[in-house]
């Protein structure tokens, strides 16, 4: 798929979305308890892997408006993300992870926490970790891919930085889709705005009122230059993670607001035999 | 509560404010109110401080494709040129308007430069205390000697670039104040004078939405820990820089969409006599 195609793929399929769009009327409270009952039930049927949802390598810094905390699992899902301190960004569905679909064999590996893996990857291997940092690496269950990620702590801007290496282990050079999403539910509220750049896929509370207490938001951005400068963001009007080889069925053409929506990165590397493609993003308080 | 200190003091002042923003008529609009065409320098009017100038005295630049940053600094201390990532640039359309605001709110003045949506010419000549290749440092007092702002602007490259810029206000005074300080860009992301708008308490940020033309945004954020009574981030529905003694005014609560608006960072400080604080902002494409 092209970065036009991409695009084209964002605009049609943001037509059929039905999340609230700026200027309608705010029904803060029934749509909160809407989007929890929802939550609820898409959580009731998944077998979560308590690998993929336990915090294993907890991270720390700063104080006052500096003070980031955030927790990485075994398998590499960053379940808890909380900045400025009392300010929980992800959800309480544990749903934050990574998806690869191999384009060229159209097959789909992930694991997006609480809402659970594909099943098809190998155990995940911790290949270092120390105050500020923690390497895990992970090959899928056929042995084709091995993706390494390097979750690294920044403190300015206090941010969590996951640097995403895919490597091909076959003998043939592979297409793949590669995305990073998370269950945005900013200052601990399941529905918030949310909108997405070429950059960016943001999730956030306006500072209104009596409310600004609440006024926080996660920013999921891409670092660096893709491959090819092919990557984006987009939003999605549910918080349920995308299907890696469709990742485009639920997004939407944003700003929305007042929705339990979730945030995702996307990219689309081609990937040489045995060569390794890099993604870096990171998680920041917006 | 501390939030609403800053709230109660512009309600407050912005009925005896003696200085008035250029421009900066009416009431706070809705979304459509505040749609408005290009903008351009043919005809305009400008503020009493007519000679605040766009014109580049230090130029910024680092990085390569999508890590690229370049900004600029007038002589009197506003950025008026910011590019991220590469051929994005946020600020420098039709008139070029960004700059800083003072409120005295104990003697009911206000101080500030725009660039070209102009100053309130009750300040003193610029001096540049220092000049090195990531960095200026500009110090401003106002005419009466009451105020003295040294400003320092820093270049910050990488993969997550950024210009930050050090507001450090002094106190001249012999008796203990209480302050507004903000933080002003008419921001035209990606080169569009209409984008989206919002604003969190860390921030405020135009931007236009992936899927669409120029999908780009600028944040201005706050860095740190200000050693304020209260700050948050205004997203407002006019290009024109805000009155210091009424930052929230045009301001609106909530997604902005299609609107030629602003964005602004807002401090309260309470500065004793002969004392100086300082709080930080950030410039950074997303």
């Amino acid at each position: 798929m092209t970065k036009n195609t991409l695009v084209i793929a964002v605009l049609l399929l943001g037509m059929l979305s039905f999340a609230e769009t700026p200027g309608n009327v705010t029904r803060k409270q029934p749509a909160e308890a809407a989007a929890k009952w929802s939550k609820e039930n898409a959580l009731a049927g998944i077998d979560r892997n308590a690998s993929s949802t336990d915090c294993a390598f907890s991270f720390n810094s700063g104080s006052g408006f500096t003070t980031l905390s955030y927790c990485v699992t075994a398998s590499g899902n960053i379940t808890k993300f909380e900045t400025p301190a009392g300010h929980p960004l992800i959800s309480t569905s544990l749903g934050e992870g990574y998806g690869v679909c191999d384009a060229s064999g159209a097959v789909a590996y992930s694991d997006f926490g609480g809402f659970g893996d594909s099943g098809n990857w190998g155990e995940a291997k911790v290949v270092s970790h120390d105050a500020t940092s923690v390497q895990i690496a992970r090959t899928t269950g056929d042995g084709i891919w091995t993706l390494t990620q390097t979750i690294r702590q920044g403190t300015t801007p206090p941010a969590a930085k996951i640097v995403m290496a895919l490597t091909n282990n076959s003998k043939q050079t592979r297409s793949a889709f590669v995305m990073r999403y998370v269950d945005v539910d900013a200052d601990g509220s399941l529905t918030n705005n949310l909108d997405a750049t070429h950059n960016s896929a943001l999730g956030w509370n306006s500072a209104t009122g009596n409310e600004e207490s609440a006024a926080f938001g996660l920013e999921l951005q891409n670092q660096g230059t893709a491959q090819g400068d092919v990557s984006t963001g987009f939003i999605q009007d549910t918080p349920n993670p995308p299907a890696p080889c469709d990742a485009f069925a639920h997004s939407v053409q944003g700003p929305v607001v007042s929705t339990d929506g979730s945030l995702v990165m996307f990219y689309e590397p081609v990937v040489h035999s045995h060569k390794t493609v890099t993604m870096t993003t990171a998680y920041k308080g917006w | 509560m501390k939030q609403f200190v800053l709230i109660s003091i512009a309600l407050m002042m912005c009925s005896c404010c003696l200085a008035a923003s250029a421009g900066g008529s009416g009431a706070t609009g809705t979304a459509e109110a505040g749609v408005q065409p290009a903008q351009s320098k043919v005809g305009e009017t400008f503020g009493p401080g007519q000679f605040s100038s766009a014109d580049c005295a230090f130029t910024f630049t680092a990085g390569a494709k999508n890590t690229f940053q370049k900004f600029c600094v007038t002589a009197n201390g506003n950025v008026t040129v910011f590019e991220s990532p590469l051929g994005q640039e946020h600020i420098a359309v039709g008139r070029d308007g960004e700059g800083y605001g003072v409120c005295d709110v104990n003697a009911k003045v206000a101080y500030s430069d725009y660039a070209e949506f102009g100053d309130t010419a009750n300040w003193g000549q610029p001096s540049v205390l220092r000049q090195e290749a990531k960095s200026a440092v500009i110090a401003r007092t106002t005419s009466d000697g009451q105020w003295t702002l040294t400003q320092t602007f820093t270049l910050i490259g990488g993969k997550s670039p950024a210009a930050t810029i050090a507001m450090k206000l002094t106190n001249n005074t012999a008796g203990d104040r209480t302050t507004l300080l903000v933080r002003y860009a008419d921001a035209d992301a990606a080169g569009l004078s209409l984008n989206n708008l919002d604003a969190t308490r860390e921030g405020a940020f135009a931007w236009n939405s992936a899927g669409t033309t120029g999908q780009f945004g600028l944040a201005l954020e706050n860095v740190g820990t200000p050693p304020a009574s209260s700050f948050r981030g205004i997203a407002r529905t006019v290009p024109e820089g805000p009155s210091p003694c009424a930052p929230l005014d045009h301001q609106f609560q909530g997604t902005i969409t299609n609107t030629d608006g602003s964005v602004v960072m807002a401090y309260s400080l309470d500065i004793a006599a002969g004392k100086s604080k300082t709080v930080t902002v950030r410039y950074r494409g997303f």
